[in-house]
């Protein structure tokens, strides 16, 4: 078990930059996930630590040392690969002994090892078999076994899941993440799936084009989105974000979606103090999670004119998608009677539910902790 | 398709239109006739300079049989017998086995090794540059590199000598040494054939997944264990497929032979015999000595050699590699 450490690692291929500076850290015995979508680094990012990629420039650590310069076979990491890379010519239990033997372990240990191994994944009765008599979540779990069975300082898995059916893939999402509890080595996951990122990190580092969005817990992520690619990347339906500009008349500040510039919007002081003093001159950026839609008007929340579209019910809750003057958004709710479709209603979202972002970058703007707000929205 | 207009001189002017299904069928018999068409001069060639002989060869084997005479008399297995009854037959077969032994172990290793060499990631030698380089001899003609070949063994002036001299080794007589002859002979064929297997290799080698290998190496593995229990077991079909190939085609080896040690001018097969392989006693037979139904037995001979040693490397497959 160990901590990692990557700092300023960069990695280019011919003239192409994959990876901008990165510089993170993974506690020992934590579950850390990578996602972002296709092209974004992440997998890199997983290679690297393993050995299978070099870093351009950089310093990768395992606990003290540094790591970056050895070979794959030195590093004492257990991977598991997205097509699961079983020895397709060797039985299970071959498969789950090669590491071992690799390691020079006396032949009673390793016989011992994958017996304990096999039992923990339930896979004692395939260990005789081939690979190729093996279903998809079958050859998951030989996977996981042989990345297990060396006890590996740390525990690399690359989309691990997204081989398997829908339903596969949410059990076993369960089990890997029963598993890091129990046997506490420090996992490196990379996924595109918000859902898995969601629900089995610890924490989270959102990638996109080779540059760290955001590390944070699942729930820091969800509710303090850093930048407008996090705050759409979670979350189903994403985040409606408005672009506009902010205009100060009459003392009053005032938020021109780009969409409807004559029908501002005016802001209320406990939101306009907190903007920085410059966001007059750029693109500002309001947004706001299809959940903290309010289907009715409220007092003191920002209010908009909405005709529903498309009404889409999943049982549980209803989405529904329309727009406000021409510019596309969505909501869930509870009940589908809520809306008629072509029919405008007013919608609120609470000053709370607001996220603001700024310039070219989409970056978060500091807005006061939500309960903050939500408390001075109930005592004006 | 449009339908072939009818002619205006029609001797059945009111016939009802053709209906779609006689249009299709009518097409799909004009297409067939096409594709036979179009196949039938490599059919052709194939029946009469393929088949046509092979089966002829079979007839004569158990026959005395001569160009100049018009009738031919059966004989049965005694063509067969007259060769058992030869020492140069033998001795031929003795060629052809030491020749298929070294050759075939040789070629099947040095392309092993050359492929693991010039692989994917395998840095400054993995380009295609190096891979056109060794696979360059097998194009060429084996005649005419065989003359050059001719030269490079020149014992007085030849490049062979000269490489033998820089290592401080002895110079060779090579081709006109009984000892010799036949391993420079196999020198040659070592050259104008690795491309060819290592060509094959790197083919087997770029089939095994690349995730497959970086598993072995984060599992540890590396050098000679990556090779002996990942790449080696993985490349069997492909090794099964070099040797079988490679022996067939050194058990009928004959142009390089024919042309390094005497060519149009006679002499091939020497010194002494040393050179004389099954295919080249077999064509010196019919052609220079005229004995049609000696060689066709002999033919026949090489030819069940041949199967019989391929099934047994079938055999062998069948239980030892591992087929994905």
């Amino acid at each position: 078990m160990a901590r990692v450490t990557f700092r300023h690692v960069t990695k280019t291929f011919g003239s192409h930059d994959v990876l901008s500076p990165l510089s993170f850290e993974v506690a020992d015995g934590e579950f850390f996930v990578v996602v972002g979508p296709s092209g974004s680094g992440k997998s890199t990012t997983l290679r690297l630590v393993a050995g299978l990629e070099r870093p351009s420039q950089g310093e990768i650590y395992l606990d003290t040392e540094r790591v970056d310069q050895w070979p794959p076979y030195a590093r004492d990491v257990g991977m598991v690969f997205q097509n699961y890379a079983i020895y397709p010519h060797m039985s299970v239990y071959s498969n789950m002994s090669f590491g071992l033997e690799a390691q020079r372990t006396p032949k009673h240990t390793i016989a011992q090892r994958v017996q304990q191994v096999a039992a923990l994944l339930e896979i004692e009765q395939l260990l005789p078999k081939r690979p190729s008599e093996l279903s998809g979540g079958q050859k998951q779990r030989v996977a996981l076994g042989r990345a297990l069975v060396r006890n590996p300082r740390v525990f690399l898995m690359d989309e691990p899941l997204s081989n398997l059916d829908a339903q596969l893939r949410d059990h076993m999402r369960t089990e890997i993440r029963l598993l890091h509890d129990r046997l506490k080595i420090t996992t490196i996951y990379v996924t595109h799936d918000q859902t898995e990122a969601m629900t089995m990190a610890d924490r989270i580092m959102v990638m996109d084009q080779g540059r760290i969005q955001q590390i944070g817990t699942p729930a820091e992520i969800y509710a303090h989105p850093s930048t407008i690619f996090v705050a759409k990347f979670f979350g189903s339906p994403s985040m409606n974000i408005v672009p506009g500009r902010i205009g100060v008349d009459k003392n009053v500040a005032w938020f021109h979606p780009a969409h409807s510039p004559e029908t501002p919007i005016p802001l209320p002081t406990s939101v306009s103090t907190l903007l920085p003093e410059d966001s007059t001159s750029h693109i500002i950026y309001m947004g706001f999670r299809p959940e903290d839609i309010v289907p009715k008007p409220l007092a003191n929340a920002f209010a908009f004119a909405f005709v529903p579209t498309t009404i889409e019910s999943l049982g549980s809750h209803c989405q529904t998608h329309g727009h406000w003057h021409h510019h596309p958004i969505s909501l869930t709710h509870r009940t589908p009677e809520s809306f008629q479709r072509h029919q405008e209603t007013r919608l609120s979202v609470p000053w709370s539910g607001i996220h603001w972002f700024a310039g070219e970058a989409g970056l978060r703007i500091t807005v006061p902790e939500p309960d903050d707000v939500r408390q001075e929205v109930l005592t004006p | 398709m449009m339908s072939r207009p009818v002619p205006a001189d029609s001797s059945q002017p009111d016939s009802p239109p053709k209906s779609h299904g006689r249009l299709v069928t009518r097409q799909h018999l004009r297409d067939t006739v096409w594709g036979y068409g179009l196949i039938l001069p490599s059919l052709l060639v194939f029946l009469i300079f393929f088949y046509g002989p092979a089966l002829f060869l079979a007839y004569i084997a158990f026959f005395h049989w001569s160009i100049f005479a018009s009738q031919s008399t059966f004989v049965g297995l005694k063509n067969f017998t007259t060769l058992l009854h030869q020492p140069i037959f033998w001795q031929s077969l003795l060629n052809t086995a030491y020749y298929v032994v070294a050759v075939v172990p040789a070629t099947t290793l040095l392309a092993l090794a050359l492929a693991l060499l010039l692989r994917e990631g395998m840095g400054r030698f993995g380009g295609g540059f190096s891979r056109a380089l060794i696979f360059l001899p097998h194009v060429t003609p084996v005649v005419a590199t065989s003359i050059i070949w001719v030269w490079i063994f020149n014992p007085q002036f030849g490049l062979a000598n000269v490489v033998l001299h820089f290592f401080h080794v002895p110079p060779s007589n090579w081709l006109e040494s009984v000892h010799w002859a036949l391993p420079s002979v196999m020198i040659y064929t070592l050259w104008h054939s690795v491309g060819l297997y290592t060509i094959l290799f790197l083919a087997g080698l770029a089939s095994i997944p690349r995730s497959v290998l970086e598993a072995a190496a984060t599992d540890g593995a590396r050098g000679w264990r990556v090779f002996k229990r990942i790449l080696w077991p993985l490349l069997g079909p492909i090794t099964f497929f070099v040797i079988v190939l490679a022996t067939i085609n050194t058990m009928q080896t004959f142009s390089q032979v024919y042309t390094l040690t005497g060519g149009p001018h006679g002499g091939a097969g020497g010194p002494a015999f040393s050179t004389t392989t099954d295919s080249l006693l077999i064509y010196q037979t019919a052609f220079l000595y005229l004995h049609f139904s000696l060689a066709s037995a002999m033919s026949l001979i090489l030819f069940v050699l041949i199967l019989g040693l391929t099934l047994i490397q079938k055999w062998f497959a069948d239980r030892f590699v591992f087929y994905r």
